[in-house]
């Protein structure tokens, strides 16, 4: 029954699942070559060029600078992509420090933190953000600190949650009973068989902090222009939508993409980890 | 012997009694081609109560599932008759009414088979409504049922949840439920198996009663050979798909004609006596997807040879029962 | 007496207030012999293994090995413990850390009381205990998931015995394994009982099981330890009512042992 089940998702969504991949693989490779890729005209500005359509010569077509936004945000990918990932992997790391020593520590250190990580929860995390953002001085680097503060809360209540629960399990009892001191227990048995869920929450993350970062970029406290950020991007060219669409609809499709690829991904890679999932696609 | 009686009485009931169920070539597979039953076939008489035993991946479960069409989404090859109309070329329609209705249906794990937010006694009517039966009728006949099932104060208890229950009484309304609307054949998967030792005797001598006073068919569905040999009239063996020996209760445990069975029976250590050591049966049971060429049991046998390799042994019928094995014991084995 | 339980008394504090889970039980286990613990569900027998394995402190009564009270031990007394008391447990598919390999698992203890420092000797020790169970050293790169039930058992009871410990705990450690196997694990036991000189406190609901793998056999009830003695004393001339129903409602793999059969009840509708 089971096996059926495994069969006929992946016969049915295979070829889905496939494209994801091929998507989120292809966005990491510009994250990471992206500006080697571009020329070095994107970085001038060509007004004799400014707002052309889309062409053959301009995929995506022009801006007011006259540079091409197809190489744009090709070259972009970097500072929205990478710096998403960045975010994800700063808080994730504190998130799984703080709930590693809330589960193993002394009840009250337990207390404690669990409590500092209720208050973390209960701000509004995008208006802390904002506010960090705004104090640092408005710049990519101010918003990706900012995010990376405020992002840890909801990552440490999961993982203690999930490590509580894993602590309990025969194994680890069994390598109790072996005289496995508390730290083999989380290092060898209770991490490993915990952080496979949070790989499923980072790629979701990834897509949540694409969008978060964009919108920072677009209401002024993120990445300024002329940052080839696409948050930044869009918020340049709003300017004149009127007369350019493309140089908002260009750099706005592609952060739509990016974050529904990734969303995707940790919703495959959610089905991949738990097979009991697998019957109700 | 004792039991001369008794085995008279089992023999008289499968002579005289007309067949209920019969099923032929069942063949069971996913959809991917695996056959997870291979060639079933089997007959119930009407009274009669057959189990078939079977470890792991044996095909058991399996086959209770196919012959009430429960899991749509196996091939199903082979007939089922039922009173001489094969049930799986019914509608979807007309199978619901031999679900639960001529065929009753029970299983181990009440948590499972049970709704919690349901009382129990709308679960057990349920199968009554759907049937046009009217509420006070079908609460009549609940009441009736659980207190046959040995509930007293089963008036009062009709409005409670199920985990307002101990496990014997949950199991009593896993069986009123398959039992409600009066079946004639009850098929019951390892009814007892998640019950203490205690309170799965209280429940098999409930079925016991209960099957007697209704002239019930029982298709028993266990792997605890203690269990059928103080409740079977017949039983049917099956390792990896196939049904490798059938026989009476008695001929079975007294007799087994293949070597499984005969290792099966070896291995149950006894609680009425002390022993040395148990004759263990080598290597696992195998699943029907690893099942080896000829006879599925050939790596454990001792007896096996290179036909038994090569070449599945057909089930034939020897002196009133059958057996699948090239070399049946054709000695006087006891194993009892 | 290699282990001894005296006067446990455990209560856990609910809703409707402190539950008595286990009330002054008492029990011996001599170097070398078996010993049996049957209980059903509820009647405290996890309790009293997680008391007895150290792992739940007791509100009272005295845990003693080999002469030292556990309760109270120094961390180098518990240490030893450790390393001479062992568990197998029932489920063998979530005993196993199924994120290492058989000779991750079976090693383990060898590398937590440093027995064996040397990653090559402890390969030949892990190989070692691998035949002595019965399986291949070949399998030492596999991971569980790849074993069938009772293979998975084996590397159990190997992980739990390649440190040697004196007393073996066993939690229904054939109740999930199929008839045909759970034979071999028993018959497994008791060669290792044997050859090793293991002593074995095992816990079981099934009577049978534990009537032919234990000397001297304690039967629990609600908490209470309501009957002892040797084998075939308890076995064959039971004492305490609940010993006897417990084994009047065994039932017995031999038809000609049954009652005849029922006849309708004249009452019945």
């Amino acid at each position: 029954m089971t096996l059926a089940a495994v069969r006929r998702s992946v016969q049915s969504s295979g070829k889905l699942d496939m494209f994801v991949f091929a998507l989120t693989g292809f966005l990491i490779f510009l994250a990471i070559f992206g500006p080697l890729l571009a020329p070095d005209s994107i970085y001038r500005s060509d007004i004799g060029n400014a707002l052309q359509p889309p062409s053959g010569a301009h995929w995506f077509g022009t801006d007011d600078q006259g540079r091409d936004i197809f190489w744009r945000l090709v070259a972009g990918a970097q500072a929205t992509l990478l710096s998403s990932v960045l975010i994800v992997a700063a808080y994730s790391l504190i998130g799984v420090a703080v709930a590693t020593i809330a589960a193993v520590g002394p009840k009250w250190l337990d207390e404690l933190l669990m409590r500092i990580t209720d208050i973390g929860l209960a701000l509004p995390g995008l208006i802390v953000a904002l506010g960090f953002a705004a104090a640092l001085g408005p710049s990519l680097e101010s918003a990706i600190i900012a995010k990376a503060i405020t992002g840890w809360p909801v990552t440490a209540r999961l993982l203690r949650s999930i490590l509580m629960q894993t602590m309990t399990a025969q194994y680890v009892v069994g390598a109790q009973v072996l005289g496995a001191s508390k730290w083999r227990l989380m290092t060898r048995h209770v991490l490993p068989n915990s952080l496979d869920i949070l790989i499923v929450k980072w790629a979701g993350d990834i897509g949540a902090t694409v969008l978060i970062l964009a919108a920072m970029s677009f209401i002024g406290v993120g990445a300024q222009a002329p940052s080839a950020e696409w948050g930044a991007m869009v918020a340049d060219a709003k300017g004149y939508v009127s007369s350019a669409w493309w140089a908002v609809a260009a750099p706005g499709a592609m952060i739509a993409i990016t974050s529904v690829a990734f969303s995707l991904l940790g919703d495959i890679l959610q089905v991949w980890r738990d097979p009991s999932l697998r019957d109700s696609r | 012997m004792n039991a001369a009686p008794d085995l008279a009485a089992a023999e008289a009931v499968e002579a005289a009694a007309p067949e209920l169920l019969r099923v032929e070539g069942l063949s069971v597979s996913l959809p991917g081609g695996v056959a997870l039953v291979d060639g079933v076939s089997l007959t119930i008489h009407r009274g009669e109560r057959v189990a078939l035993v079977g470890e792991s991946g044996s095909g058991k479960s399996v086959t209770a599932q196919a012959v009430l069409r429960l899991n749509d989404r196996l091939r199903i090859d082979g007939r089922v008759m039922l009173d001489g109309r094969d049930i799986l070329s019914l509608s979807e329609r007309e199978m619901a009414g031999v679900r639960g209705g001529r065929i009753g249906l029970a299983f181990q794990d009440a948590m499972v088979c049970l709704d919690p937010i349901m009382t129990v006694g709308d679960q057990i009517e349920e199968s009554l409504r759907i049937r046009g039966v009217g509420r006070a009728e079908a609460r009549r006949r609940a009441i009736a049922i659980l207190t046959e099932l040995g509930v007293h104060d089963a008036a009062d208890r009709l409005g409670s949840y199920v985990h307002e229950f101990s496990g014997g009484m949950r199991q009593r309304v896993v069986l009123a439920m398959a039992l409600v609307a009066q079946p004639d054949l009850l098929i019951a998967d390892e009814p007892t198996t998640a019950l203490d030792v205690r309170v799965q005797r209280q429940v098999l001598d409930l079925l016991d009663q209960f099957a007697a006073n209704h002239a019930l068919s029982v298709l028993l569905i266990t792997h605890d050979m203690g269990i059928v040999a103080s409740f079977a009239d017949r039983v049917v063996v099956m390792y990896s798909g196939r049904i490798v020996e059938d026989a009476s209760v008695f001929d079975l445990f007294e007799r087994p004609l293949h070597p499984y069975t005969q290792g099966l029976l070896a291995a149950i250590p006894r609680v009425d006596r002390s022993q040395d050591e148990l004759a263990a049966v080598p290597g696992s049971p195998v699943p029907p997807a690893l099942r080896p060429s000829g006879c599925a049991f050939h790596p454990r046998c001792a007896k096996a040879t290179e036909v038994c390799r090569t070449e599945v042994p057909p089930l034939e019928t020897m002196g009133g029962r059958r057996v699948a094995c090239h070399h049946p014991a054709t000695d006087g084995v006891h194993a009892v | 007496m290699l282990f001894e339980l005296a006067h446990i008394t455990k209560t856990f504090p609910t809703a409707q207030g402190r539950i008595t889970s286990l009330d002054d039980v008492s029990l011996s286990v001599g170097e070398g012999q078996a010993v049996g613990l049957v209980g059903e569900s509820g009647s405290g027998k996890t309790t009293l293994i997680r008391c007895a394995l150290l792992l739940t402190q007791p509100d009272g009564g005295a845990v003693t090995f080999d002469g030292t009270s556990m309760l109270g031990a120094t961390r180098e007394q518990v240490r030893q413990f450790r390393r001479q008391v062992q568990l197998v447990f029932q489920d063998p598919f979530s005993s196993l850390n199924p994120r290492m390999t058989v000779e991750e698992l079976v090693g383990e203890g060898l590398v937590i009381h440093g027995i064996e420092n040397s990653a090559a000797r402890r390969r030949d020790s892990v190989a070692e205990m691998l035949t002595v169970v019965g399986l291949r050293p070949d399998d030492m790169k596999r991971y569980p998931n790849s074993f069938s039930g009772g293979q998975r058992q084996r590397i159990a009871i190997a992980r739990a015995l390649a440190i040697r410990p004196r007393l073996l705990v066993c939690d229904e450690p054939v109740s999930a394994l199929d008839v045909s196997v759970q034979a071999q694990v028993i018959n497994l036991l008791r060669e290792m009982q044997k050859a090793l000189g293991l002593t074995i406190l095992f816990v079981a609901h099934d009577l049978a099981v534990v009537r032919h793998l234990c000397a001297h056999v304690y039967v629990l009830n609600r908490g209470k330890i309501v009957e002892s003695g040797s084998r075939d004393q308890v076995f064959d001339h039971p004492t305490h009512p609940y010993t006897q129903a417990l084994l009047a409602a065994v039932p017995i793999p031999d038809p000609r042992r049954r009652p005849p059969r029922r006849q309708p009840a004249p009452a019945a509708s």
